[in-house]
């Protein structure tokens, strides 16, 4: 790949998706792709850029990428301090604060769900909540990769996926299922799986507002100027006092204000501001 | 070739190809210079150089004593060929031998009298007529019978009261064999006349009467064809059926239970046999195996149920034949219900199919038993005709034939499930959760139809979300049918889905909800990028709130491409009001120009003075059909200034078709 092939191929897919490669990356893109050219008996890059651009089937190519390119992994009850924050303060917040509303509602997101552990332990963790019982709770996935999607809706996982998660949630909640472990169907039905690109902002819109998101580490692979305008959009479409959880490893230092950071006791959480101390919004 | 030897020589030669090239040779010469070898030429041996001679006659466009030599030759009692030659050019010619036809019509010779009538039919103008009407009563019976047979095929139905006068006047079995079938050609319907009844009887007229009064008969030829049933030939008999049952199927309600009447009173006699042998479902004649197949069922007699039922296995057969077993009633489906335990497996499955299509509560066992059947066909039939008739205690044996059931046998059993789910619907949801946890993607949707049937939202929610897209789409579809308000947002949810099908459905199923709450996510589906998912959103505001759908397309107008804009301008068609039309206008700027055709029709249908007021635009589109299509409607329309605009745009017209259009408009023709 010569360097001009490098940086046009680089910048199609960050337009498409905001994962962006700094010019050291060249060898790992380069790797990656690789595999494209083979599956298309493409002879060089350079035919590979002109089919991303021109090609018929070039959408399709750009979602094969995504399915090349992103780092899928994932397990159940990843990152437990920032879950313990969810269950233990979060969440009852937002009951307090809802239902003195007379709003029996929650909807929650998870962008970037990849294989769905992270969807699926939400469910599971917000069934094990009595306060909950009787309200409409809908939690949803969502990921740029086809790939992925299609394993989360089966919902069958294997080993790895759970070496975060303790005896009694595998009792309760999967059974055994072709070889692997099948979340069981109350809590499948919690959750709904889809497709989305978050640079998509009418695909965002439509989704509408949400109480909580959960997008951890996938704006890692961002620049700035991408993690801004997905921030920004999460911003939006979050009710007022709604709560944005990032990976660990990711703040939004320097990103933007729009978000106060609340410091609980076992861990720190994004929030979008109430507007006016009614809050009407929420 | 010029030298007259040689062409002579050569049209002696033995070579074929020869002959016919020197002939060929000959086009576009003065026939006063090449005539003698044309007229040699039409009488060739062979047929190839006589057709080439013909030819080059005719297109050298003869004057009148070459015509006049051109009849002479039908004079010709060696050879032929070459009258036939010569029959042929004058036909060719048509008209242009009219003068010269007609002053050979009263020829001594017969020979030439015929050939002269036959030449008159073959060019078919009705200028001949007044010569082929006193042609009927020449003393050559072959001239008389040949003008009546013309006079049929020229096809001026003023001639029947003559032809009625020559039938009764000549008693020559030939003539009124031609007279009869000239007037089937020509006839209205109507009473039998007075002097086709006095024919009847006459077994050698029986056929070709049959057929006529099946042209030109009404009830009153009833009888006489009643009467034919029974005929001792078979073609009469054939004919007397087809021709009582066109005039069955013409008459008036009244007449039509007359006649019905009539062939009812059949039933149980010796005339149902005969019908039933001469319904022949695989033969070539479609009207006889139409016309048996519909009378036997007004008849009734179930003797024919049998008969009907190999019709109803003939697929063009088998909706009238359905009719008719329909007619029969139970008495027939008991024939049927006796002749099963002996029949093939094709005979017992149709059986079965026509119990549960006509509703005959004395098959339910039958159908009960052919559950059981050996043959795939036979339980196939017997599911779906257990569903029509609401069998619902067969529900399990259905169930079970599940397990080996191949991909059209399960549709057959899923359909049935669900006519039978409103009967009893705890057994069919019982296997609707087992089908909805197969690992077959194709069971898990027919889970889904089965959901839809029961109205069980709650399952249909979570098929929604299935790993698999087509069983997605399938539930999304269920979904908007039943109109759950609590699943508004499952659909919602859809409209993200990767894959575009399930998109469109999901688009198309908020539409149905009818809930207004859809109008925002359909609004952003509208900017999907697969444009079936944007029309189908589209379509879906239109019916969730037309009075806001113009806010909604006008800001779409300008970009829209194919599939979205034709959908904006049928829906703005559908509106059909002003405020409408006046979007519609704005398409006729558009690049694509199958856009603008589409707009300009929708504008011609409602509101023709747009074309006008466009017209100006419209004559400046580089597209000659729009054009053309523009000074048409200009043309439709009243007063003086559609003219002028016309007869400008005529002044910068490039295309001549264009032109010679506007052209003849101007002047008042089409
Ligand atoms: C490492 S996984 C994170 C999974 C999960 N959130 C967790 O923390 O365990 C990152 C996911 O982000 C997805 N992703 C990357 N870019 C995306 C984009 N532009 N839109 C949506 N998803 C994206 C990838 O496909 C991948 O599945």
């Amino acid at each position: 790949m010569s360097d001009d092939e490098f940086r046009v191929i680089r910048d199609s897919i960050y337009s498409h998706c905001g994962i962006f490669f700094d010019d050291d990356s060249k060898y790992l893109l380069e790797k990656r792709l690789a595999r494209r050219l083979t599956a298309l008996s493409l002879n060089n890059f350079r035919e590979y850029y002109h089919f991303l651009k021109y090609d018929r089937n070039k959408d399709q190519e750009m979602m094969d990428i995504m399915d090349v390119l992103t780092t899928n992994e994932t397990y159940f009850f990843r990152e437990s301090f920032q879950l313990s924050a969810f269950t233990d303060e979060v969440v009852p917040e937002l009951i307090s604060v809802k239902s003195a509303r007379g709003d029996r509602t929650l909807r929650i997101w998870s962008a970037g769900c990849s294989t769905g552990e992270e969807p699926y332990t939400i469910a599971m963790l917000l069934r094990d909540m009595p306060r909950l019982r009787g309200w409409k709770i809908e939690i949803i996935g969502t990921d740029i990769s086809q790939r992925v999607l299609q394993h989360a809706r089966r919902g069958v996982y294997t080993k790895s996926s759970f070496r975060a998660t303790e005896e009694r949630y595998i009792k309760r909640f999967f059974y055994e299922y072709d070889g692997g472990l099948k979340v069981t169907d109350d809590i499948r039905e919690m959750v709904t799986i889809s497709h989305l690109n978050l640079f998509d902002k009418i695909r965002m819109m439509m989704l509408g507002k949400m109480d909580l998101i959960f997008c951890r580490n996938v704006i890692i692979y961002f620049d700035l100027a991408a993690k801004k305008r997905v921030v920004e959009e999460f911003h939006r479409s979050l009710h007022d006092g709604g709560f944005l959880l990032l990976g660990h490893s990711e703040s939004l230092m320097n990103v933007t204000t729009l978000f106060t950071l609340r410091h609980f006791k076992n861990d720190m959480i994004y929030q979008k501001p109430e507007r006016s101390a009614l809050g009407d919004d929420l | 070739m010029d030298n007259r030897e040689d062409i002579r020589t050569a049209l002696k030669s033995a070579d074929e190809e020869l002959r016919r090239a020197v002939i060929d040779s000959l086009r576009g010469r003065n026939l006063e210079d090449v005539g003698e070898f044309v007229f040699t030429a039409m009488g060739d041996g062979s047929w190839r150089v006589r057709k080439e001679a013909v030819n080059v006659f005719v297109a050298a466009e003869p004057s009148g004593h070459f015509i006049a030599e051109l009849l002479e030759l039908l004079r010709d009692e060696g050879n032929a060929g070459l009258r036939n030659s010569a029959a042929e050019a004058i036909v060719l010619l048509g008209a242009r031998a009219a003068l010269q036809l007609k002053t050979l019509a009263a020829d001594p010779d017969a020979g030439v009298r015929k050939f002269v009538v036959d030449v008159m039919g073959g060019i078919g103008d009705v200028e001949f007529i007044p010569v082929l009407l006193a042609a009927l009563y020449d003393s050559d019976v072959n001239v008389s019978a040949a003008a009546a047979e013309h006079l049929g095929t020229i096809g001026d139905a003023g001639v029947v009261p003559e032809l009625l006068a020559a039938i009764a006047a000549n008693e020559n079995a030939f003539f009124r064999f031609s007279v009869l079938s000239a007037l089937g050609k020509l006839g209205t319907p109507g009473p039998v006349p007075e002097e086709i009844k006095k024919l009847v009887g006459q077994d050698i007229f029986s056929k070709v009467l049959y057929d006529c009064l099946g042209s030109i008969g009404d009830h009153t030829a009833a009888p006489i064809l009643l009467e034919g049933f029974l005929s001792s030939q078979k073609s009469a008999r054939c004919a007397a059926v087809k021709a009582f049952n066109r005039i069955l199927l013409r008459s008036g309600a009244m007449e039509r239970q007359r006649l019905q009447g009539a062939v009812r009173r059949l039933s149980g006699g010796e005339v149902v046999p005969a019908f039933m042998e001469l319904l022949e479902v695989e033969g070539h004649d479609t009207a006889l195996a139409e016309a048996v197949t519909n009378l036997l069922g007004v008849i009734g007699d179930p003797r024919a149920a049998v008969p009907l039922l190999a019709a109803y296995l003939t697929e063009r057969l088998s909706s009238l034949a359905l009719n008719a077993l329909s007619a029969l009633g139970p008495a027939g489906m008991d024939t049927l219900r006796e002749i099963y335990p002996n029949a093939d497996e094709k005979v017992c499955g149709a059986i079965c199919t026509l119990f549960g299509e006509l509703g005959y509560p004395g098959g339910d066992d039958l159908i009960r038993s052919a559950l059981r059947s050996p043959s795939p066909l036979v339980r196939r039939s017997a599911v779906q005709a257990a569903g029509r008739r609401g069998l619902s205690d067969c529900i399990p044996e259905i169930i079970g034939l599940l397990e080996e059931a191949d991909d059209g046998f399960c549709g057959a059993i899923i359909s049935c499930l669900q006519l039978l789910a409103q009967k009893d619907s705890n057994p069919v949801r019982a296997v609707a959760r087992q089908l909805a946890d197969s690992e077959q993607p194709q069971r898990r949707r027919d889970a889904a139809s089965l959901f839809a049937a029961l109205r069980d939202g709650d399952y249909l929610s979570r098929l929604v979300k299935d790993e698999d897209p087509s069983v997605r789409q399938t539930s999304a579809a269920a979904i908007g049918k039943l109109h759950i308000p609590s699943l508004q947002g499952v659909l919602q949810i859809a409209l993200v889905d990767e894959t575009p099908e399930v998109r469109m459905v999901a688009a198309e199923a908020l539409g149905e909800s009818g809930n207004a709450a859809a109008l925002e996510p359909l609004r952003l589906a509208l900017r999907d990028d697969d444009s079936r998912v944007q029309c189908a959103a589209l379509k879906s505001m239109t019916r969730l709130e037309p009075a806001a759908i113009l806010d909604v397309i006008e800001p779409l107008l300008p970009a829209a491409g194919g599939l979205l804009m034709i959908t904006c301008l049928e829906v703005l068609e559908s509106l059909g009001d002003a405020a409408a039309l006046d979007l519609v206008e704005t398409v006729l700027d558009n690049r694509d120009e199958e856009l603008v055709i589409l707009a300009f029709n929708i504008l011609a249908r409602h509101d023709k003075d747009r074309i006008l007021r466009n017209a100006e635009r419209l004559f400046a589109h580089h597209h000659a059909g729009i054009r053309y299509d523009t000074a048409v409607t200009l043309a439709g329309l009243a007063g003086q200034r559609p003219r002028a605009v016309l007869k400008n745009a005529l002044r910068n017209e490039g295309n001549n078709l264009v032109r010679d259009l506007m052209k003849r408009l101007l002047k008042g023709g089409a």
